[in-house]
């Protein structure tokens, strides 16, 4: 119900703005007066992320006072940068 | 997994030695800034049609198509709905027995109306410039006051019988944005 359309909505944030970047970790704010039930987004978020790039990624949920509904911040797995002196090997 | 040195890729070149990181993205984002954003275009869509949008909204069967029955009855001018149902057009149908113009919008297993519901249901509705619309939302107390739809202002509905208690215990419908 609720759940799905927020976690829904999470996913389709992170997406538009980092593209298909891997997420590892999702961080929300979810008020305590927002009437968003956490544990349903929670269940609905392991459930919208398959087959995404946010699959497998782990949800922190902060429960401030107040209404806020926010996603604060994500981790994602950085493209990596070579350490200057590596040589290289053709597989 | 990595676009840089085509360590996912079978036939890449591998970088001997190198490794990936998380990276912290601070993002503070609001998670219905995509709803935001289109009740805003709807804001400016009715204020350029000089057209007021009401957003009704009470726990099921508390009365409002009955109230707005009434209203357009009594009130005369230009009005027209949008109304907003999970299965069935027994309440549009109720409101085209008065006259009014009428869009129906079922959400299904939503449990609210939402900014885009509302877009699409204003373009087929296109409300006459100077009227006035109201948007009869899905019967829930809890989850419609969380979704601005670009209305000018709100009006819950409550029975007598569910004044008392409703008001103070379900936070989000009081206080009220107007």
């Amino acid at each position: 119900m609720h759940g799905l359309s927020v976690a829904q909505a999470v996913v389709d944030e992170i997406v538009a703005k980092l593209g298909d970047t891997v997420v590892t970790k999702v961080r929300l704010a979810i008020g305590q007066q927002s009437g968003v039930v956490v544990d349903s987004v929670r269940f609905c978020f392991d459930l919208v992320t398959e087959d995404t790039s946010l699959a497998g990624a782990e949800l922190v949920v902060d429960e401030p006072p107040g209404r806020d509904l926010r996603i604060v911040s994500v981790e994602v797995v950085r493209e990596c940068a070579a350490p200057a002196a590596a040589p290289t090997t053709p597989v | 997994m990595c676009g840089t040195c085509g360590c996912s890729d079978d036939a890449g070149v591998r970088v001997n030695g190198h490794t990936h990181e998380d990276r912290l993205v601070v993002l503070e984002q609001k998670v219905l800034a995509r709803n935001d954003h289109l009740a805003n275009h709807n804001r400016k869509w009715l204020a350029d049609r000089d057209v007021v949008a009401v957003n009704l909204m009470s726990s099921p069967g508390s009365g409002k198509t009955t109230l707005l029955e009434r209203t357009i009855r009594e009130m005369g001018g230009a009005v027209s709905v949008v109304e907003g149902d999970q299965e069935t057009e027994f309440d549009a149908d109720r409101i085209r027995a008065t006259g009014a113009p009428v869009v129906q919008v079922n959400t299904g297993a939503g449990c609210h109306l939402d900014a885009s519901m509302v877009a699409r249901a204003l373009e087929k509705l296109d409300p006459p410039p100077g009227s006035l619309v109201f948007v009869e939302n899905v019967g829930n107390l809890v989850c419609p006051a969380l979704f601005d739809l670009g209305e000018r202002c709100r009006v819950v509905v409550m029975s007598v019988t569910e004044a008392r208690t409703n008001h103070s215990s379900i936070p989000t419908c009081s206080p009220l944005r107007t």
